[in-house]
């Protein structure tokens, strides 16, 4: 077997670039091929072809030959699985600014609110 | 200062609108009381909290669950202006996520109808953290996985 960087790793390194988070973006609303994803990046084929390898490689997307085309398509998995990772501190902060709310909304806070201003 | 253009693009960013002046929200994240009263998930409650709010010094709460389990977390504070923004690290001491340390940034900005509350969670630049956890993914990614969920089982059924 290869020794790959941890899938996670993958995942998280393709996503930090707003190119390829763009890519995806364009990808959720389906598939398209390599030309269709180059046009709105202006970018190269070459540039936008290096950004697919790095989203194929974290298992971001899939590309299938069609005749002379290459289509991609978007592959949720990996996505899903860093959004995992992420989710108890979504959820921990969502909580908070709950708590937050009900806490600046108490007449008898924790501390005496002045008014100068 | 250099530091902040070191740090990851940030994992997760939460926004609020708080329908008071950006000082009061400002104060109710340095205030060691309010801290306790609000910084922690539903079902918990904040059974201890050191809250010193100066750069270097460091913090920690002990959050417990129903069941009486302990969540203890903790950092140190990082940065501090006021009304605008404290950054600070944050470590989850046990559990799943346990030694994995990130970077919280709560920033505030006045609005015309109140204050809004920015959340960011960074990770390290360090690359042992680096390689542990994987940080630098984009705050795009939560309308990402919006879509995820979405199409969750479509993939599901070609896997």
């Amino acid at each position: 077997m290869v020794r790959y960087q941890q899938p996670l790793d993958r995942t998280f390194i393709a996503l930090a670039d707003p190119t390829r988070r763009a890519i995806l973006a364009r990808l959720s609303l389906g598939q398209a091929t390599v030309g269709e994803l180059a046009a709105p990046f202006a970018m190269s084929w070459p540039a936008v072809t290096k950004h697919l390898d790095v989203l194929e490689g974290a298992r971001l997307i899939e590309r299938e030959r069609r005749g002379r085309e290459r289509l991609c398509r978007l592959r949720p998995v990996a996505l899903r699985e860093a959004d995992a990772w992420l989710e108890p501190f979504r959820q921990f902060w969502q909580d908070a600014f709950d708590n937050l709310a009900r806490h600046l909304a108490q007449p008898s806070g924790a501390t005496e609110e002045s008014e100068h201003g | 200062m250099a530091e902040t253009s070191a740090v990851q693009p940030a994992l997760l960013r939460l926004a609020r609108l708080f329908p008071v002046s950006t000082d009061r929200l400002f104060q109710a994240l340095m205030n060691e009381a309010e801290v306790a009263a609000w910084l922690h998930p539903a079902g918990m409650t904040c059974a201890e909290c050191r809250w010193p709010a100066r750069v270097g010094t460091n913090w920690r709460l002990v959050l417990v669950n129903s069941d009486g389990r302990r969540f203890p977390v903790g950092g140190r504070f990082l940065e501090i202006v006021p009304s605008r923004l404290v950054r600070l690290t944050w470590i989850w001491e046990e559990h799943d996520y346990a030694g994995i340390e990130t970077i919280a940034t709560l920033s505030v900005e006045p609005k015309a109808e109140g204050t809004l509350l920015t959340l960011e969670q960074q990770g390290l630049p360090d690359e042992k953290a680096r390689r542990a956890h994987a940080q630098g993914f984009g705050a795009s990614l939560d309308n990402l996985s919006q879509h995820v969920r979405s199409t969750t089982s479509r993939e599901g059924a070609k896997a």
